[in-house]
């Protein structure tokens, strides 16, 4: 098991700038995930992290040596590709054996560990196979053993799962997790997933346009978004950002003159609220909005609503239907509300009565 | 520093092949147009330099002439021919013809034969009263006729043994480019209901354009290289009517010792390779859409 | 409209195009192997019948016996194969290493490199006889096997070929290799190498068959027995002392294409493939 450590590293080429003064920890035996949408420099900082890049500025360091110069072999840790860079002429035995033998492991050392992780991995029926003969499911797993023979302390993982289908997908999910716990590894995971993310991580590092938005375990993440971006990116559908009028001490959304919220004080900073699809509830009282759209999911429904100019989403298990231009009536709970300012869209804590304090001391 | 490293690496992985290269291709392209402009070096006397006067005995030399007309007729008489050829064989051999296999074989066949050896056996056919086509041509009541001595037929005796022997070759090009062309052009031109010379026109043709050009190319050069055979059948004769270029050069520099003047002939062919790249170039830019 | 499986029925029994197809593929095929087996035929029979086919021609091995008596072929067998091996192999390390470099590396000067060695697809040893002959007897090498396979050691062709499929292969096996730990050559050798396996097969045939057939450099640069390979010894061969004893120079002429054409027929699959693999650019 080792640590990780981020310290203001940057990564430019010629014009464009991939990752931009990031610092992060990475607790031991830990499960991270670098998430984001593609572009935002997760896959980069993986291969910051593996030494296949080079970094432009900053250090990493694993167990508080600096390992910014080193070779990706010098760093003691195994890494799965998102096309499994499986040997194509090589069998399924000697891929996973490809780095011990290298190494000049012994042979009986090397037969010992194949036996031992193929049987973890159920590959042994398939040791004797090309890659190209297994299933998408079967090359993963290859992948896999070839990263955990090594025993490195360190597993990298660069969008294991996009190649396979959803349902294989939930499976590998649950048993790459499964393995990262037995093994103890520390592993740092990138997709672009976000329920990759949630279901698998113990941290997750969300990056986007190359900057760190947000560190921060699931359900930190899920409950207290710190930017609109992340507010948005975590959840299904995305949470609803919606802008809100000022009158005096009273929010309200825009194009209505329903209150949603009353400031203790005034303040000038234009505000979005930001309110989770299933936070909300359609019932007998609360905002009134006109139906626009409604879309049946089996379990769940989505309705989509218009208060004033804006559009709002719901999702409910309440199975009655609605019809469009229907008039309903939206509540939510004061907590499930998330505040962001407009302008930089960082998150603003608004308590009832104590908001404005709060603002200006957020403001320093 | 890391960067450093590679530049070495690069370097030093190139270097032993672009060595060679540079001995044998570079600096004897350079040291040919050199040598063109001094006198052939002869016992204990130097090279001197004499400007053009090489290439004003070129201007004034009838055999240089003769010999590069007869490559202009071996040119034109051979690569649109043997380019057909291929092209037919590849159609054939790439459709579901009976004896697919042995078809394929036959044509494929002179491509393995060294040129020098399979001179020696249309010699045999060309011998005239006793050889194969004039035992043809007397079945038929036809006068027994010399085709290796006259000069009015040899040219065309010896581009006969090149097209035999290119046409296979240039066959497994255009059998390349139709096994890559998708079965599914074919199946929608049948659809529309095109008819089979229709799609070749329309449709294949075209998409072989870019296996014609490099075909093209390499058979202009080898109509400047390929010239074995007439070692053994004519020797370049009777009277140079079927030396071609390089055959010249050889004659200039390695029968007559005279190696200025032949590195002159070479500098002329070395021309003319140049504008067949430079026409490479244009024709690649203009003509051909690479997928 | 008629149904297409009729159509194509209809195609195959009543279309005369289709038959004339046929019988042109077939013509041509014959005219193509003509020589072949005419050559077969002459060199299995006594000289009287090299000229009249008479399928009750006694057969007789005695035209292969007296050409290899006639003229030293073994020693020509011999230089041809060491040529022939010794060009391969540099071949195949030299082009290797500089393919490698001109795919995965950068390096200052790459480009202006690379046009260099594409130069060589023109401009070959085959025409700049004069200059290397010169060089040739600067270095002293005048009448070796060395000489002959010299300027062929470095082909521009592989290079080009190799470097081509070196940059097909996924950039992330050579970077799994990094992290286990393998160095560049290691790289090279166990990822680059063994996928690269189908066009150096290629590639060799096509060597081999190239320089095994190749005839003016190799008459240049030798004039002795010990270093001449087969085209030099069979044209000599039959020139000089044969007078037009065709049975006895195609039985020798058989001989010398024998391997070549054996390999051939036996490998004629792999032989088509690799030349057709060759030729996609």
């Amino acid at each position: 098991m080792k640590n990780i450590k981020f310290n203001q590293v940057s990564k430019r080429w010629q014009e464009s700038v991939a990752v931009e003064d990031i610092s992060f920890d990475i607790p031991k035996g830990s499960f991270t995930v670098l998430l984001g949408p593609s572009g935002c420099g997760k896959s980069t900082t993986l291969r910051l992290l593996a030494g296949l890049e080079s970094c432009s500025g900053g250090q990493i360091l694993i167990d508080d040596e600096d390992v910014t110069q080193r070779t990706p072999s010098e760093r003691n840790l195994s890494l799965v590709f998102q096309s499994y860079a499986l040997f194509p002429h090589l069998t399924v035995a000697e891929n996973i054996l490809f780095g011990l033998k290298i190494r000049k492991v012994n042979k009986t050392e090397q037969a010992a560990r194949l036996k031992r992780v193929s049987e973890l991995l159920n590959l042994h029926p398939y040791l004797d196979r090309k890659p190209a003969q297994l299933s998408g499911g079967q090359q993963q797993r290859v992948a896999l053993g070839r990263a955990i023979i090594s025993e490195r302390p360190i597993c990298l993982m660069d969008e294991p799962l996009s190649n396979l289908d959803a349902k294989l997908r939930h499976e590998m999910r649950v048993e790459i997790r499964a393995l990262q716990q037995k093994l103890g590894i520390t592993m740092v995971y990138v997709t672009h997933d976000q329920v990759e993310a949630i279901s698998m991580a113990d941290q997750i590092v969300l990056l986007n346009n190359g900057r760190i938005e947000q560190i921060g375990s699931p359900s930190e993440i899920y409950s207290q978004p710190q930017t609109t971006f992340v507010a948005r990116f975590i959840g299904t559908p995305p949470m609803n950002i919606i802008p809100l009028q000022q009158k005096g001490k009273s929010l309200a959304i825009a194009g209505s003159k329903q209150q949603v919220h009353e400031l203790s004080g005034s303040m000038d900073i234009p505000l979005f609220l930001g309110i989770r699809p299933e936070d909300i509830s359609i019932g007998k009282f609360g905002l009134k909005a006109q139906v626009l759209a409604f879309e049946f999911l089996g379990s769940d429904v989505l309705v989509d609503c218009q208060i004033g100019t804006e559009k709002i989403t719901i999702r409910t298990d309440n199975q009655s239907s609605f019809a469009t231009g229907e008039t309903v009536f939206l509540s939510w709970k004061d907590r499930a509300c998330h505040y962001f300012e407009q302008n930089s869209g960082r998150r603003i804590d608004l308590m009832p009565g104590v908001a404005s304090q709060l603002l200006s001391s957020a403001y320093e | 520093m890391l960067q450093n490293r590679m530049w070495l690496y690069g370097w030093l992985l190139v270097s032993p092949a672009l060595i060679l290269l540079f001995a044998f291709t570079h600096y004897p392209t350079i040291a040919t147009l050199w040598s063109s402009f001094f006198t052939t070096p002869k016992g204990c006397r130097e090279a001197s330099f004499v400007g053009l006067e090489n290439y004003q005995r070129l201007l004034e030399d009838d055999v240089f002439w003769q010999v590069l007309g007869n490559n202009s007729i071996y040119a034109i008489g051979t690569i649109p021919l043997s380019i057909l050829l291929a092209l037919s064989m590849a159609l054939w051999v790439n459709g579901k013809i009976q004896g697919r296999a042995f078809l394929r074989m036959a044509y494929f066949t002179p491509t393995v034969l060294p040129l020098i050896a399979v001179a020696n056996i249309w010699m045999f056919f060309y011998t005239p009263g006793f050889g194969l086509i004039d035992s043809i041509q007397g079945a038929f009541g036809l006068p027994s006729q010399n085709w290796l001595g006259s000069p009015d037929t040899v040219l065309y005796a010896v581009m006969a043994v090149a097209i035999w022997k290119e046409a296979g070759f240039f066959m497994i090009f255009y059998l390349a480019a139709l096994q890559a062309l998708p079965p599914s052009l074919h199946e929608a031109g049948r659809i529309e209901g095109a008819g089979r010379w229709y799609m070749f026109w329309k449709i294949t043709f075209p998409l072989l354009m870019p296996t014609t050009l490099f075909v093209s190319i390499n058979a202009v050069i080898n109509s400047f290289r390929l010239i074995d055979h007439i070692f053994v059948m004519t020797n370049g004769g009777p009277d140079n009517a079927s030396s071609l270029l390089l055959f010249y050069i050889y004659e200039t520099a390695f029968r007559f010792w005279d190696t200025a003047y032949g590195a002159t002939l070479t500098a002329v062919l070395l021309v003319i390779l140049g504008a067949v790249a430079i026409g490479q170039f244009y024709f690649m830019d203009r003509k051909v859409h690479y997928q | 409209m008629s149904s297409p499986t009729s159509t194509a029925l209809a195609e195959i029994k009543l279309d005369p195009d289709r038959w004339l197809n046929i019988l042109g593929a077939w013509l041509l095929a014959l005219m193509w192997i003509l020589p072949l087996i005419y050559a077969i035929w002459t060199a299995i029979h006594p000289t009287e019948y090299s000229a009249t086919f008479d399928l009750s021609a006694p057969l007789t091995f005695e035209n292969f016996e007296r050409a290899w008596a006639a003229a030293p072929f073994a020693r020509y067998f011999l230089n041809t194969v060491l040529l022939v091996s010794s060009i391969l192999a540099a071949q195949l390390v030299l082009c290797t290493l500089a393919a490698f470099a001109f795919a995965r590396f950068e390096f200052p000067g790459k480009n202006f490199l690379f046009v260099l060695v594409l130069m060589q697809l023109l401009v070959m040893p085959d025409i700049l006889i004069v200059e290397n002959y010169r060089s040739m007897a600067k270095l002293g090498l005048i009448d070796t096997i060395t000489a002959i396979g010299l300027p062929y050691m470095a082909s521009g062709f592989g290079i080009f070929l190799l470097r081509q499929t070196f940059k097909t292969v996924p950039i992330e096996l050579e970077e799994a290799a990094r992290v286990e730990g393998a160095n560049l050559l290691q790289i090279l050798w166990k990822v680059y190498v063994p996928l690269a396996v189908p066009v150096y097969l290629a590639y060799g045939l096509v060597s081999v068959s190239h320089h095994w057939n190749n005839y003016l450099w190799p008459l240049i640069i030798t004039n002795s027995e010990e270093t001449r390979p087969l085209t030099v010894g069979l044209s000599i061969f039959a020139s000089v002392d044969q007078g037009v004893d065709w049975s006895l120079i195609n039985a020798a002429t058989l001989m010398t294409s024998a391997p070549l054409l054996v390999a051939f027929l036996l490998f004629q699959r792999q032989f088509v493939q690799s030349f057709m693999r060759s030729g996609i650019k």
